[in-house]
């Protein structure tokens, strides 16, 4: 019997070299603040431009930051602003690892010399009174660090590395915003 | 195929680079197309990790398991799919249904172990397993009793849950609902040191040949990586149920698609099931899913001024008039709003029904316009018109003549129990849009009698596999009442866990 050869069908090649890469596309090419910018290890921390690039972490009229730190940050972007009025809190723009170093702590003060990866327990070293914390931007809202789902990992919400998301929001229409 | 062919293929490197690529991203997509592709798995030669009685889900029915088989001497380890514990349990409203006659008579309620088994069994259109139900009924308040011994306090008096048919439904004080039966039991989980390992999916049931023998262990996928564990006397599925699961769910009820909302939790998939089924588990009632009037209008989840009780509450639809008994049955709540314009129906109460509902949360919800509130009937009518369009003379004039027909102690119109008959005058009065939504799947495992022991297509017992809460059927029958899944989680969860312990270890 006369097979014929996989890679000869033409619909394959079709969707491997052309539709493919389309279908991809939005998880690997998207271009914003949030996609894989380069790293420049020595950067300052206030220095956005140097990883991301003009124009895309930045809004266009925006002060320069290369000489800021997270003190001055917050001399504009305060936390206690109200929601929709500008200038924002940094909450929920900035990956917590940005915060962190911006504000002084750098990747070696949790990850030590050798940068090991850590569990979200380590957070609670320092931030072991997190339940006192926790929706200070809407207080109108339920205290979420002291929920009916008892104690979770930190990290289903604030992501170090990432944007964080909002675990309460499967269920609730809540809208925090979550640093 | 001969040798020619063969060469014939042309493949190249980089053919066969974009050929690997393809089926890469073919296999990532089928993955998440099918994400349950389970099959008999063969029991390893050296199982990864070993305990005495893996308990998979820690919803009420899985911890209580786990606490009862520890309890009884054994090691147990708890293992959870999500990253977080609890399942629907942690977001369940926590009513627990028992005769207690100890709270009942001081508020001059009449009960009985065998009203509340009638009223399941009716309830339940006669489908549940009389011996399961008889044993949940006769159990469910040592049950209560025990879960006070686990450190949950309930309030002192009982009402009717929405569904539940008789004011014998009790709520975690302080409005703590699910979450504060969990957190209790969590904290005895932790207290004896159970091991309790998230993001651990049970993907097989292993038994000691392809559908034969007993079953030795599981299959566990952490975070993508697989591995087996074995139980070295059982293993005690108490993974929940389906609700979530819009293939699951629409293939047993066509009507329950993607467009109906559901109150569950979005892990409610029931993987468990189709994995037990794998290796020659029954099924029964599983087009037995229930749908509660629970869901917001606007956002269709779950979040409304619901789980208040029915007593002073009134259901009209847009039209401002009743059309059901508010202390019926859920799926004839469901049914009925389902036939109304918009598949609404507004939850019309007085503040009496709010003493059940966190403060804040009603605030919460009264702020973003996803419930309303006013100090006078003739406010809410205002708001309703300009909402719905609901005609006010219309609401005004059935709230009064259902407070006369309190008065009188017999709802003539719909015929709604005189226990549950309460005015709706005391200020504030609220109205909740509320919507069906996908709650419960009243199918699931079969299992033996009172045993909590899984049995086969054949009505055997597989051995050492046990089931309990609602991954299981029976209890329920075709509908069930508000308030008793918990009672079932608790009382056959506890049963499978003892049970579970009794059998002999293999090595």
């Amino acid at each position: 019997m006369e097979t014929r050869p996989l890679l000869k069908h033409k619909g394959i090649l079709l969707f491997t070299t052309i539709l493919l890469p389309f279908f991809l596309l939005p998880f690997f090419g998207s271009d914003t603040a949030w996609s894989q910018p380069k790293i420049v290890r020595d950067a300052r921390p206030g220095d956005c431009i140097a990883c991301h690039g003009d124009g895309k972490a930045l809004s266009k009229n925006h002060p320069g930051t290369t000489t800021m730190d997270l003190k001055t940050c917050k001399t504009c972007h305060k936390d206690e602003q109200a929601e929709g009025k500008l200038p924002v809190s940094l909450a929920g723009k900035l990956p917590l690892s940005h915060m962190h170093t911006l504000g002084g702590t750098d990747c070696k003060a949790c990850h030590g010399e050798q940068l090991k990866p850590l569990g979200a327990d380590n957070c609670l070293t320092c931030h072991e009174d997190y339940k006192a914390g926790g929706n200070r931007l809407n207080t109108s809202l339920p205290k979420v660090h002291d929920s009916h789902m008892g104690d979770l990992s930190c990290d289903l919400c604030h992501k170090v590395h990432g944007k964080s998301v909002n675990f309460c929001s499967q269920c609730h229409d809540w809208k925090y915003k979550v640093p | 195929m001969n040798k020619t062919e063969a060469k014939g293929t042309g493949i190249t490197r980089r053919k066969f680079m974009i050929g690997a690529g393809a089926t890469v991203a073919g296999a990532l997509v089928m993955n998440q197309i099918m994400p349950r592709e389970l099959k008999a798995v063969e029991p390893p030669k050296k199982w990864d990790k070993e305990t005495e009685v893996l308990v998979v889900g820690t919803g009420y029915a899985g911890l209580a398991a786990a606490i009862e088989a520890f309890d009884a001497g054994c090691k147990v380890v708890i293992i959870e799919k999500n990253p977080f514990i609890g399942g629907n349990s942690i977001i369940a409203s926590g009513a627990y249904n028992a005769v207690d006659p100890g709270r009942q008579i001081k508020q001059g309620i009449k009960d009985s172990i065998d009203l509340h088994y009638k009223q399941t069994i009716e309830g339940g259109d006669f489908k549940g397993d009389p011996e399961k139900v008889r044993f949940m009924v006769e159990n469910a308040l040592s049950g209560l009793e025990w879960l006070e011994k686990m450190g949950v306090e309930f309030e002192p008096t009982v009402y009717t849950v929405i569904g539940a048919l008789w004011p014998r439904s009790h709520d975690p004080v302080k409005k703590g609902r699910g979450g504060a039966i969990m957190k209790a039991l969590k904290a005895q989980a932790d207290k004896r040191k159970i091991p309790l390992l998230l993001n651990n999916k049970l993907t097989a049931v292993v038994r000691e040949k392809p559908l034969s023998g007993p079953v030795m262990g599981i299959v566990v996928n952490e975070k993508g990586k697989k591995y087996f564990f074995k139980a070295s006397k059982a293993v005690i599925l108490a993974t929940g149920g389906f609700g979530a699961d819009v293939a699951m769910r629409s293939k047993y009820d066509p009507r329950l698609d993607k467009d109906v909302p559901t109150t569950n939790v979005p892990s409610a998939t029931g993987e468990a099931i189709i994995a037990a089924e794998d290796e020659g588990a029954d099924v029964t009632g599983m087009d037995y899913i229930q749908l509660l009037v629970a869901c917001n209008y606007y956002t269709k989840k779950y979040g409304s001024l619901t789980n208040l009780g029915i007593d002073s509450a009134v259901f009209v639809n847009t039209g401002g008039k009743r059309f059901v008994s508010e202390d019926s049955r859920r799926d004839v709540l469901a049914e009925a709003v389902l036939k109304q314009p918009k598949k609404v129906l507004l939850w019309v109460a007085d503040e009496k029904c709010t003493k059940r509902f966190a403060p804040q949360l009603t605030e919460k919800i009264i702020k973003d316009g996803l419930s309303f509130r006013a100090q006078t009937l003739e406010e809410l009518a205002k708001i309703l018109k300009e909402k719905f369009d609901m005609p006010e003379a219309e609401l005004l004039s059935t709230i009064k003549k259902y407070n006369e027909m309190v008065k009188n102690g017999k709802d003539e119109e719909f015929g709604k129990q005189a226990a549950n008959l309460k005015t709706v005058d005391k200020p504030p009065f609220y109205a909740s849009p509320t919507q069906a939504g996908v709650h419960h799947t009243m199918g699931g495992i079969r299992t033996k009698g009172t045993t909590c022991e899984v049995l086969d297509r054949s009505v055997k017992v597989v051995p050492r596999l046990y089931a309990a809460g609602e991954v299981t059927s029976g209890v329920h029958g075709a509908n069930r009442l508000g308030g008793n899944a918990t009672a079932d989680c608790i009382v056959f969860g506890r049963i499978a866990g003892i049970n579970a312990a009794k059998e002999k270890s293999w090595s």
